[in-house]
């Protein structure tokens, strides 16, 4: 069932019963007010007829009579007082009675003069009963008044009509104006519900425009924040998802040349007549490109396990600058570089192996671009490491690329010196992991700034 | 001397690797390993019958090479390692006449190169063997100037081993050469022309036997 006619549902119900009550409680306040009207009118009447009773029985008259005249006395002066609905009993004897019922059934006397009412349903019709002990001389008698009560019951059935009607147009009235109101409150959930299906169908921009400030406005807005977080997150996705495609291209691609190579000469060993010398110039060239496809892995290897395998330590930095000399030593003898090793910083935390590894990529990216004779400059600082080279520079539309994998500047030339194009993508790998980055700054001709730039505790 | 071929490629191992093959089977490679040196050296000497043309290449990339080859009126074959359809029509549309990608078979390769010099007409099928010589078009073989009469299914034979000389063929392959691909006959038939040459031709040593691969003509 839908909330709304769940909600109308039990507005109406409580409206009805609302109205069901109070028409109640009116009817019986109605019922109850009559009922002391008429008990007072017939009090009064009450007293008249005890009072005119009083002063037509004379007493002294009443003693000396022997009993059988002192009744049908009794029966005289009561029925000249001309009461109707009134009864009279003495000495256990009804001697006048002018009613359709027996009140001395309905309503039981007391010996002291006190009046006594009763409410009597009797014969289909409604009655109020009302009774005195009195004292006439040596005789007691009761005297009853009977008074007709169904003129308050049809009142009441005339008023209960009038009353459900009310309650009628009050009940309908409402139902109509609750079901406006909850139609109004409840709409931007049906919006809201849109925008979820829209979400849900992969549109992930969609939004609720709800400017009402209740809960539901508030539900509104915590719907867009997270419809906001979850294009963030699918956008986060997605861009890695396509990075990684790239990458996979890439890697394939990378992997196809040397495979091509190795599979012709395999190939050509196998079906060619080869004299022994160009056999051996043949197995010498595929023993390169099989070291350099080893090497190749290894290194996507440790780009790919690296985040799992960090560990962050302290480092001592002038021991570790003096390993990182040691490492970088054979290169810069090969491009006849030299290496200026600065520390500003006694300790660090990082990862001492992936720092290094990073390090010697930079000091060896420096040392290829740098002319022979050339400066490195490597400063380590708190705020992470500086590797400087006066070198050849990194054109300027290069720049954003150098860090991607398996990007070369210049393929043919890197490839003969023996790159990968993943030494820089593998350094900014390394910052990422520490929770850092690698920034570049380069001016062609003049050399390459390379920071390594870690979260400062 | 058999077809020229000029190879335009930058991985050095694989253009040594095609060379050594070609090589084998008499064509004459030139190898530019640069896109930019390439386009110099075409504008002085283009006498080629057949270029095979990387695609990423250093310099100038083989679709800036395509219409200067096509120039000069040489026919292309493609090796790339991009294996996008976009690429491939995108060099078939620039003129080339076939297009191979990395990894590649080798004699895959061939054959298509055959098929191309074939339909350019430019296919050299004269091939020397010591002193003899076969001239597939004219279906003649000459031994030392003088002509030898085979019967045509042995002079097939023959003229099979020595286009693939010094390359080991396997009894299919030499069955699909002369019959083409569907044929399912009895390859011991083969091995009766084979015995038969090294018994005219003095081949008995020349014709190798390569265990469980095929015949070999070899040239030491």
């Amino acid at each position: 069932m839908k909330l709304k006619t769940k909600l109308t549902a039990l507005c109406a119900v409580l409206l009805f019963t609302v109205a069901v009550s109070l028409t109640a409680a009116m009817l019986w306040l109605v019922r109850e007010q009559s009922y002391q009207s008429l008990a007072q009118n017939s009090k009064r009447t009450m007293d008249t007829l005890g009072s005119s009773l009083f002063q037509s029985v004379s007493n002294n008259v009443l003693q000396n009579m022997p009993p059988v005249s002192r009744r049908v006395y009794l029966t005289y002066c009561f029925r000249s007082c001309g009461v109707s609905g009134s009864v009279l009993v003495a000495d256990g004897q009804c001697l006048s009675a002018s009613t359709t019922i027996d009140p001395t059934l309905y309503l039981s006397l007391p010996a002291s003069e006190e009046l006594r009412t009763a409410r009597v349903h009797a014969n289909g019709r409604h009655y109020l009963v009302l009774g005195k002990t009195m004292n006439l001389a040596a005789c007691v008698c009761q005297v009853y008044l009977v008074a007709d009560a169904s003129g308050i019951y049809t009142q009441l059935w005339q008023l209960s009509g009038w009353f459900a009607l009310l309650a009628l147009c009050i009940g309908l009235l409402g139902l109509a104006g609750g079901s406006w109101i909850i139609g109004r409150t409840l709409r931007p959930l049906s919006d809201l519900s849109g925008a979820a299906d829209h979400i849900a169908s992969g549109n992930y921009s969609q939004r609720v425009q709800i400017a009402v400030q209740d809960e539901v406005g508030m539900l509104a807005q915590n719907f867009n924040r997270m419809a906001m977080a979850v294009q963030t997150h699918v956008d986060t996705l997605q861009e890695q998802n396509q990075r990684q495609k790239l990458f996979i291209g890439a890697v394939t691609h990378e992997l196809k040349t040397p495979l091509t190579s190795l599979l012709l000469n395999v190939n050509t060993l196998q079906t060619v007549y080869l004299s022994e010398e160009k056999q051996g110039a043949l197995l010498e060239s595929m023993d390169t490109q099989l070291h350099w496809l080893e090497t190749m892995v290894r290194k996507l290897l440790t780009l790919l396990s690296m985040e799992k395998n960090v560990k962050c330590a302290d480092l001592r930095v002038p021991e570790f600058m003096e390993q990182v000399r040691l490492l970088t030593e054979g290169v810069c003898k090969k491009y006849g570089v030299s290496l200026q090793l600065t520390c500003a910083a006694e300790h660090l935390l990082a990862d001492g192996d992936l720092m290094c590894s990073a390090l010697v990529n930079l000091i060896e990216n420096g040392a290829k671009a740098s002319p022979p004779g050339g400066v490195i400059r490597v400063l380590a600082e708190e705020t992470g490491f500086t590797v400087t080279d006066y070198g050849c520079g990194i054109p300027e539309k290069e720049l954003q690329r150098v860090t991607d994998p398996f990007y070369m500047a210049d393929p043919s030339r890197s490839k003969a010196k023996g790159g990968f194009g993943l030494g820089l993508a593998l350094v900014r790998e390394i910052a990422a992991v520490h929770g850092g980055r690698l920034e570049l700054e380069s001016t062609l001709g003049k050399g390459t700034t390379a920071r390594i730039l870690l979260p400062q505790r | 001397m058999g077809n020229r071929i000029v190879m335009i490629e930058d991985d050095a191992a694989i253009a040594q690797a095609v060379r050594l093959n070609l090589e084998c089977a008499d064509y004459a490679v030139t190898i530019f390993d640069n896109g930019m040196t390439a386009w110099q050296a075409l504008e002085t000497s283009h006498d080629y019958d057949l270029a095979l043309l990387d695609m990423m290449l250093p310099g100038k990339d083989g679709f800036a090479l395509l219409p200067k080859l096509q120039e000069y009126g040489i026919p292309v074959i493609c090796l790339t390692a991009m294996t996008d359809p976009r690429h491939e029509v995108q060099g078939l549309r620039g003129g080339a006449e076939d297009y191979i990608a990395k990894p590649f078979d080798m004699l895959a390769l061939m054959v298509r190169m055959e098929k191309v010099l074939r339909r350019t007409g430019k296919l050299e099928e004269t091939y020397h063997f010591r002193d003899l010589t076969l001239d597939n078009r004219n279906r003649c073989l000459y031994r030392g100037g003088q002509e030898v009469n085979l019967p045509p299914l042995e002079f097939d034979v023959l003229a099979v081993l020595m286009k693939n000389k010094n390359r080991t063929v396997s009894r299919e392959r030499i069955l699909n050469e002369i019959w083409g691909q569907d044929y399912f006959g009895d390859i011991r038939t083969v091995d009766v022309r084979i015995a038969n040459l090294r018994k005219k031709l003095d081949l008995a040593e020349q014709i190798r036997t390569i265990s469980k691969a095929g015949y070999r003509l070899e040239e030491r």
